[in-house]
């Protein structure tokens, strides 16, 4: 189905309604928290004073944000009106999203502790450079090589960081 | 009364510490740094300066103002670059450049384009420092006349008119985004009774989470999950052509740039704009004001377009510093991490910065008129390669970035702690971008919570025994109240009101 972005959101505003649910959500454990701290001598410096208003806040703006969603008219009859208004959204690259925040975390929490910064950055840009890039392999290297050597030697020697 | 004079004379003085090798080294180091930053599609000046606060902490404090307030001009101007050569802005505040100076690329005078663009900045900055040097001694006479219960009502100002416009169509989902701030802020020992809240039993998070993973999070990671998976290409002139300005364009763009410098610089103060904001409005007021043949020009390439943006733009640097210095509250998102930037070396600034830190203001002003020059001399010289870097495809530019983010956090506190966080602050940002959250209300909630959360309280502690209407008895409290329930009333509108 085709996504629109609107001035106001994404078309057909699912998204936005799973948004008001999981803040309300939030909202809730938030006051309940807040509620469950301390407070001794009163509300008036109780830690949870402030996270109880912030969770009452966020509840009453979850409400408004899904009233503002359901009053939405049909959205083929704005874009009808006034194409300005209005434009394909972005398509989701799902899968290509995926592999680069997957290929993330696998440099941070797997090539990192198993080989260090220097030789995990030099696998981890040849891999992700090669694939979205399809230059030739060779330049892939160089590119990798010259910016693992420039990071880690100019952290290391310029702002004396510690690597991982 | 504010003595204007002796302002002046400290301002003179402090020129003259800001002209040592060092820093002005530092300076020229952050304006060729920002600029190239800036000038490559995707790379935002919020993001610069998310990275770089963590590495400021390890200069001292005049070397850290002097560059990143380089660097947060330098990357302001370097998006036009993008802009006027491949019609990407490098930043937001671009956009307008954009419009004007990519269809003068295309006719191959992207030089000319680029030329307007970097006098005019050059303009721009030194009309915000102008701003700042005459409104400052007045703003900080009224700041300290000002409560807590007043600065928890600014706090809360500055969170909501950061939704209401960021969050243009839906004020709503901009409060959101400001209210979860306020929480991740919360994160830690509470600041009064030392409980702990929202740790989650992790002693880590006593201390809070690091602001530097979380801006490397939401601007930096989250960047490269939105714009490295992208298919749409991007292609660019092949002729540039002359940079420098002829004298005659050179005295339009004086005239134009003064008059919005101004409108600029005052758009930059109102918490939380900033240049993107100031960008459009002088571009606006410069295509409406327009006649004749310079009117059919915009949209086809107008240098007085091009003029009124980018003077708008990078005057409105020097406007945010105004609220940030005098009250606390930073003027925009990149003013809230300059802000984190100055609390990591242990500055607090506000209403008694005079007193705590003789000379930081007047060191500041400083630092902005030798980031000026830096600026539009680094940006002449090296605007030729620059354009030709912009061919890096971003198949290669985006993944070189994961590394930098990664050691960026690694650095704030040297554990992978921050590394965590910086990858879960980088999803929450990409998924908060796709449902059209924006993350700048988000920054000013992390900045501002802290402010409105001690406020609030000293204020219920000031006020107890007393009738509630005692909140109706102080002027600027009431005046600033009514401020607060107008944002409400707008938001609340625009949010629920029924599209035509």
């Amino acid at each position: 189905m085709q996504v629109i972005r609107t001035d106001r959101g994404l078309w057909p505003p699912v998204g936005d309604y799973v948004l008001a649910g999981s803040v309300a959500v939030l909202s809730i454990a938030v006051i309940v928290s807040a509620v469950r701290m301390p407070h001794p001598e009163g509300w008036g410096e109780a830690p949870g004073l402030f996270p109880l208003i912030c969770g009452v806040g966020l509840l009453v703006m979850a409400a408004i944000l899904a009233l503002a969603v359901w009053r939405r008219p049909a959205i083929e009859a704005e874009t009808a009106d006034g194409g300005a208004l209005s434009e394909q959204a972005e398509p989701l690259e799902l899968g290509r999203t995926l592999l680069v925040g997957g290929s993330v975390v696998v440099y941070a929490l797997v090539l990192i502790p198993l080989m260090g910064y220097t030789l995990a950055t030099l696998v981890y840009l040849c891999s992700v450079i090669w694939y979205f890039w399809r230059g030739r392999l060779a330049w892939v290297i160089v590119i990798s090589l010259g910016a693992t050597a420039f990071l880690s030697q100019t952290f290391k020697h310029a702002f004396s960081i510690i690597l991982p | 009364m504010p003595d204007l004079i002796g302002e002046f004379v400290s301002f003179f003085d402090q020129i003259s510490v800001a002209l040592q090798p060092t820093l002005l080294l530092a300076s020229f180091a952050g304006a060729l740094l920002g600029i190239i930053w800036g000038s490559l599609p995707g790379l935002s000046t919020t993001m610069a300066m998310a990275l770089l606060i963590g590495f400021s902490t390890i200069m001292n404090l005049e070397t850290a103002i002097m560059f990143l307030l380089a660097v947060y001009m330098g990357s302001t101007l370097g998006g036009s670059i993008s802009a006027i050569f491949v019609n990407i802005p490098g930043t937001p505040a671009a956009v307008c450049t954009g419009i004007e100076g990519f269809p003068l690329a295309q006719k191959g005078q992207g030089g000319l384009a680029l030329g307007t663009a970097l006098t005019a900045s050059f303009i721009g900055n030194l009309t915000g420092l102008m701003f700042l040097v005459f409104l400052f001694p007045l703003i900080l006479a009224l700041a300290l006349e000002i409560g807590a219960w007043e600065m928890f009502l600014l706090s809360v100002i500055g969170i909501l008119l950061a939704g209401n416009l960021t969050a243009s169509g839906l004020p709503v989902k901009g409060w959101i985004s400001g209210w979860l701030g306020i929480l991740i802020a919360m994160i830690g020992l509470d600041p009064v009774n030392a409980y702990p809240r929202y740790t989650f039993g992790m002693n880590e998070f006593y201390g809070g989470l690091g602001f530097v993973p979380i801006m490397i999070g939401l601007f930096g990671l989250a960047e490269v999950l939105r714009v490295l998976p992208s298919r749409t290409p991007y292609s660019m002139p092949h002729r540039s052509g002359r940079i420098f300005p002829p004298l005659r364009i050179f005295g339009r763009i004086a005239k134009t740039g003064t008059r919005y410098g101004i409108v600029g610089a005052t758009i930059g103060a109102i918490p939380p704009l900033g240049p993107d904001v100031a960008a459009f409005v002088c571009y606006g007021i410069a295509k409406r004001r327009a006649k004749g043949k310079e009117a059919e020009k915009f949209g086809r390439g107008s240098l007085d377009g091009i003029a009124a943006a980018e003077t708008g733009n990078n005057a409105s640097i020097g406007g945010t510093l105004l609220p940030m210095l005098t009250l606390g509250i930073p003027g925009g998102v990149v003013a809230a991490m300059y802000l984190g930037a100055l609390n990591l070396h242990n500055v607090v600034v506000g209403p008694m910065i005079n007193f705590s830190y003789p000379g930081l203001v007047h060191f500041h002003y400083a630092a902005l008129l030798a980031g000026s020059i830096s600026t539009y001399v680094i940006a002449l010289l090296i605007a030729k390669p620059t354009i030709k870097l912009l061919a890096t495809p971003r198949q290669i530019l985006m993944p070189l970035l994961i590394p930098l983010c990664l050691i960026g956090a690694y650095a704030s506190d040297v554990t992978m702690i921050g590394v965590y966080v910086m990858i879960v602050f980088g999803i929450v940002g990409y998924i908060l971008n796709r449902v059209g959250i924006p993350p700048g209300p988000l920054v000013m909630g992390i900045i501002l919570g802290p402010l409105a959360d001690t406020s609030f309280r000293r204020a219920m502690a000031i006020f107890e025994g007393e009738p509630p209407w005692v909140i109706l008895t102080r002027p600027v409290g009431v005046l600033l109240l009514l401020v607060v329930m107008w944002i409400a009333y707008d938001g609340l509108f625009r949010s629920l009101r029924r599209p035509r």
